[in-house]
């Protein structure tokens, strides 16, 4: 499986290197606003338009294969393992990511536009978060996991910290310590697999470990999965890490809340996929994900109906929603297999509902906080008693605002209906009958709490003596607004544009 | 002199890279300083270091395990004989893949290191106290 | 497993790194933490790495984990309080 040396239609590697160039350039060029604001627009530009240009006709892309040692190889050697480093593009990555880039490079655009003087600086940030996280989505080392995990990690918490208060920097502060120890765990649990097996391509384990079956026993394997377990849920915000990202969506500034939130679910998608392909061979795995992620749901539904704070709240649904996402992906089917090597019997169904679900949690959850954004722009903080009777002078926006929320709470035809509705029916048709029973209480949850939020902040009328407030929506934030509802019902309506590709993704991955 | 009967370096590195781990863990859940945490921080960088490193080591190798760089010495004991010189060196060297790992993570901890030491000036400027505890509590009128 | 003596240093030194990680979070001066848990700690494992045939991770761990982190941490303490409360 070696490939040829770079050539012009391996666009693959673009993901990553675009933001990451126009972060140094905005960074450089700190000071001038014009010329940030154009180059960071032609950037996001090109990146949403990547997942159209690259085409996947071989699905693995390997870089760095010395031609010395191509050579060496000719002269007969056997070789089952690549020697480069891999990346996998396949059709689930691209909606992941044309997803993730559309939505991210709508927050940049209102992040240009809504701060005065637009920062280099804040920009560089933000864009290196979107360059780790399109890598992450792509990765097939468990080693380059790891980096682009720690500079995930370090760009999150600079962007929180982007705020200068004081609770911002305790926040950055805590999530760095944090990350550290996740990364520090998810490094070691990659020299745990590397001693193991002796690869760090995660094919090629995954050959490993289908061909080989007698060493899958060994207790190392088993720490290697309770490590990267670990860095999964703190990537992806599940307990006992909920608490921490939950704040770090809280107290960033909001359209900043919708990029690291995007992150959170293409870090918790990709990671989850990269255990299921690594670990699907016990029985632990899909358990313990399955507990995690159940726990996940329950306490952010439950912590999301007792807020305060319009941020806080819709941090907790975030959290919950990741929560129905992991419970997705911990749907794989165990393996039957025999010594003589018969791999395995899939059913894909239950990973696609879930990652499906992490497609339109990206959307929706976005499009709240930029709900909150709007409102954030308007009085300087976004606690809920202290706003009231915005429906009279801003119809628009309340209707977007309400189409979203009622999105995430599951109403049909809207997108996470499709997806939930999909979940539910597929846990109770396979024995998980409880997990479908909490998935629904927790949508009830859901629906209270986005509903108590909309009551008091819209319909409440005005103080005796008060005019009603007029809220002001820049173009990028009605802009975002509208194509993530346009989203929400045309994905709503057509589910399977979206299924399908996961399905023929997941495929590819699982069929070697 | 004579020899002694005790377990291999291999195995008394990951032994020793285990339990810096696990101190460095500890110490940043449970100790209240600040300055204590990043030492933690630091201890487990080293702990999972060590770990890589000592992947790569060979044991039992007829000869002696050397260092991973072809050298002329090679070249010279096999005769100028390059098939079985790379055969040798093959045989002997070090495992270099997981000290590349291990180079990289030295530097990313620098990097992370640096944004911590930041933050916590920034913290101590604005609260007095290096105490984890007074610092990184939540008051509850501020939710 | 038989060894030769001449390596017994090295079981010493590993031994002793832990140790050293201990004693190191206990003072309450923090510049004495600093220099024996950063730059005391960093340098033993040096030796390690090179006696483990990785003379090149050796170098960068001298130079960046028992030198530089330690001077920025101390620079820290030096800014903020030496004296553990």
């Amino acid at each position: 499986m070696i490939s040829p040396l770079f050539s012009f239609k391996d666009t693959v590697p673009l993901f990553v290197v675009i933001p990451i160039v126009v972060a140094v350039l905005s960074n450089f060029l700190y000071k001038r606003g014009r010329a940030v604001k154009v180059i960071a627009g032609i950037g996001v530009i090109c990146l949403v338009s990547l997942p159209f240009l690259t085409s996947f006709d071989k699905n693995y892309y390997v870089f760095g294969a010395h031609p010395e040692v191509k050579s060496f190889l000719e002269r007969g050697v056997a070789m089952t393992f690549n020697l480069g480093i891999a990346y996998q593009y396949t059709q689930l990555q691209m909606v992941i990511l044309l997803v993730f880039s559309l939505m991210a490079a709508l927050a940049v655009g209102v992040a240009l536009t809504m701060q005065r003087r637009t920062s280099g600086v804040y920009l560089f940030l933000v864009l290196m978060a979107i360059s780790a996280a399109c890598a992450v989505a792509l990765v097939d080392d468990i080693f380059n996991l790891f980096v682009f995990f720690e500079i995930c990690t370090v760009a999150q918490a600079g962007i929180v910290a982007w705020m200068h208060d004081d609770d911002s920097f305790k926040t950055a502060l805590k999530y760095m310590l944090l990350g550290s120890v996740a990364g520090a765990m998810l490094l070691l649990g990659a020299g745990f697999l590397l001693g193991s097996t002796g690869v760090l391509n995660i094919s090629d384990m995954f050959e490993y470990f289908t061909s080989t079956l007698k060493q899958q026993d060994v207790p190392i394997v088993f720490m290697g999965l309770a490590l990267v377990l670990f860095a999964w849920t703190y990537g992806g915000g599940l307990p006992p890490f909920h608490t921490i990202k939950s704040e770090l969506y809280a107290r960033a500034s909001p359209e900043a809340g919708a990029i690291l939130q995007a992150i959170s679910k293409v870090m918790l998608i990709s990671v989850g996929i990269i255990i299921a392909r690594l670990f699907f061979w016990r029985d632990v795995t899909w358990q313990s994900m399955l507990i995690i992620s159940t726990f996940a749901m329950i306490i952010g539904g439950a912590l999301a109906m007792i807020q305060n704070d319009f941020r806080r709240l819709i941090a907790y649904v975030a959290v919950n929603q990741a929560g129905i996402v992991g419970i997705g992906l911990s749907f794989f089917r165990k393996l039957s297999y025999t010594p003589t090597g018969v791999r395995y019997a899939w059913g894909h169904d239950g990973m696609a509902f879930g990652i499906f679900h992490g497609f339109n949690e990206i959307i929706v959850t976005s499009a709240l906080f930029i709900s909150a954004a709007v409102l954030y722009q308007a009085y300087g903080h976004t606690r809920m008693p202290d706003i009231r009777g915005l429906l009279v002078k801003n119809r628009d926006f309340a209707l977007l605002t309400l189409i979203s929320m009622l999105a995430v709470s599951g109403l049909p035809p809207l997108n996470c209906f499709q997806s939930e509705w999909r979940l539910i029916q597929f846990a109770f048709g396979h024995g998980f009958a409880a997990v479908g029973l909490l998935m629904v209480v927790s949508t009830v949850m859901v629906f209270f709490a986005l509903t108590k939020a909309f009551i008091m902040m819209f319909l409440r009328p005005p103080e005796a003596g008060e005019e009603a407030p007029a809220l002001k929506m820049s173009f990028a934030i009605a802009l975002f607004l509208v194509v993530a509802v346009g989203l929400e019902i045309f994905f709503g309506l057509n589910p399977n544009l979206v299924i399908s590709p996961i399905k023929a993704g997941l495929g590819v991955l699982f069929g070697g | 002199m004579g020899e002694l009967t005790i377990v291999n370096i291999q195995t008394a590195s990951f032994i020793g890279s285990i339990s810096l781990v696990l101190i460095g863990l500890v110490a940043v859940l449970f100790i209240d300083n600040l300055i204590k945490k990043v030492l933690g921080l630091m201890f487990l960088t080293d702990g999972v270091n060590l770990f890589l490193v000592a992947l790569g080591y060979r044991v039992n190798v007829p000869g002696g395990a050397v260092i991973p760089i072809f050298t002329e010495g090679f070249f010279k004991a096999h005769n100028a004989s390059m098939a079985t010189a790379i055969g040798d060196f093959s045989a002997r060297a070090g495992f270099c893949l997981p000290y590349a790992l291990v180079l990289t993570n030295i530097v990313i901890g620098a990097a992370t290191m640096s944004v911590v030491l930041g933050l916590i000036i920034r913290l101590y400027q604005r609260h007095g106290t290096l105490s984890s505890s007074e610092i990184l509590t939540e008051r509850m009128e501020n939710d | 497993m038989t060894v030769p003596v001449s390596d017994l240093p090295i079981y010493a030194l590993i031994f002793a790194s832990v140790a050293i990680a201990i004693l190191s979070l206990l003072p309450r001066d923090l510049y004495k933490a600093v220099i024996v848990g950063g730059g005391i700690e960093g340098l033993s494992l040096t030796v390690l790495f090179m006696r483990l045939l990785a003379p090149d991770v050796a170098l960068t761990q001298a130079i960046l984990a028992s030198a530089l982190i330690p001077a920025l941490i101390f620079i820290t303490v030096y800014k903020t309080s030496r004296w553990e409360s």
